[in-house]
């Protein structure tokens, strides 16, 4: 089992890279499962994406082609610099 | 990551040093680290090693995913962009082949003709918006020969009326509607 702090990183960290674009919940679960090892379950990750989105760091909003999409809140911005 | 703190920890420079530069065996390692007063077994030392260049992979794979997720999140920004002022069927279009530019980034398949999409998308767009224009070009032009039509028989109504039942005059108003009736369907 990943340790929930390593998946938020992980989250901030991909939405990071992206460089403040919205991004669709799939594709952010897929960046951060599908090259690590061991392999994180979706729910680790949805669980993880709630705690990011509680503790201010990440803001969703709905869309018609992608469902929910993710972005970083200015405090989430500065927590994946500070982390990077 | 590992899953606790070892005391080889703090020589990991040296140890990586050791076993990719020097080739040691893992006995002379441990009889380095003896010298440096750090007990460890053979198989305790081979274990830590192992967590070690797992630990440097996943690092270096997690690296690469970020690498390659900005670069191909800046590839689909740049087409998604182009879905602002596109038809609106296009517009959708766009917006899946930037939904797929991004999972095949966080893949890591991100292939090198994919850094051509944006310019081949933007060809496509200006044929589309030509073919739009031409086509309200059409439909302007459509309506205006209708309204030249509507004014035209209207001022030729309003003259059969001034006409009045003067029969010479009757013929030659025939004669000229016939004439201009042929040339505004023409038109």
């Amino acid at each position: 089992m990943i340790a929930r702090t390593d998946l938020i990183r992980r989250v901030l960290l991909a939405l990071n890279s992206m460089g403040g674009q919205p991004c669709s919940e799939s594709i952010l679960i897929d960046a951060v499962t599908i090259r690590f090892t061991p392999r994180p379950t979706q729910g680790d990750v949805l669980e993880a994406i709630r705690d990011a989105e509680s503790t201010g760091y990440i803001s969703g909003l709905s869309d018609d082609l992608d469902g929910r999409l993710w972005m970083l809140t200015p405090k989430g911005q500065l927590r994946a610099r500070s982390i990077e | 990551m590992k899953a606790k703190a070892s005391k080889l920890d703090a020589h990991e420079a040296e140890l990586a040093e050791w076993f990719r530069k020097e080739k040691l065996t893992l006995a002379q390692a441990v009889a380095r680290l003896a010298e440096r007063q750090v007990k460890v077994s053979p198989s305790r030392l081979s274990a830590w090693w192992s967590a070690y260049q797992s630990d440097e992979l996943q690092a270096e794979a997690e690296t690469k995913l970020y690498a390659d997720l900005a670069s191909g999140s800046r590839i689909a920004k740049e087409v998604g962009d182009m879905a602002a002022d596109a038809p609106t069927q296009v517009a959708t279009l766009i917006k899946l082949v930037e939904r797929l530019i991004l999972q095949v980034s966080v893949r890591g398949e991100l292939p090198t003709q994919l850094k051509v999409i944006p310019a081949l998308i933007a060809p496509c767009l200006e044929w589309s918006r030509q073919q739009q224009s031409a086509e309200k070009l059409a439909l302007d032009r459509e309506r205006y020969a209708n309204t030249l039509k509507t004014k035209i028989e209207a001022g030729l109504d309003e003259l059969a009326q001034q006409i009045g039942d003067n029969r010479e005059a009757r013929d030659l108003y025939d004669q000229f509607r016939a004439v201009v009736t042929a040339a505004t369907q023409k038109a």
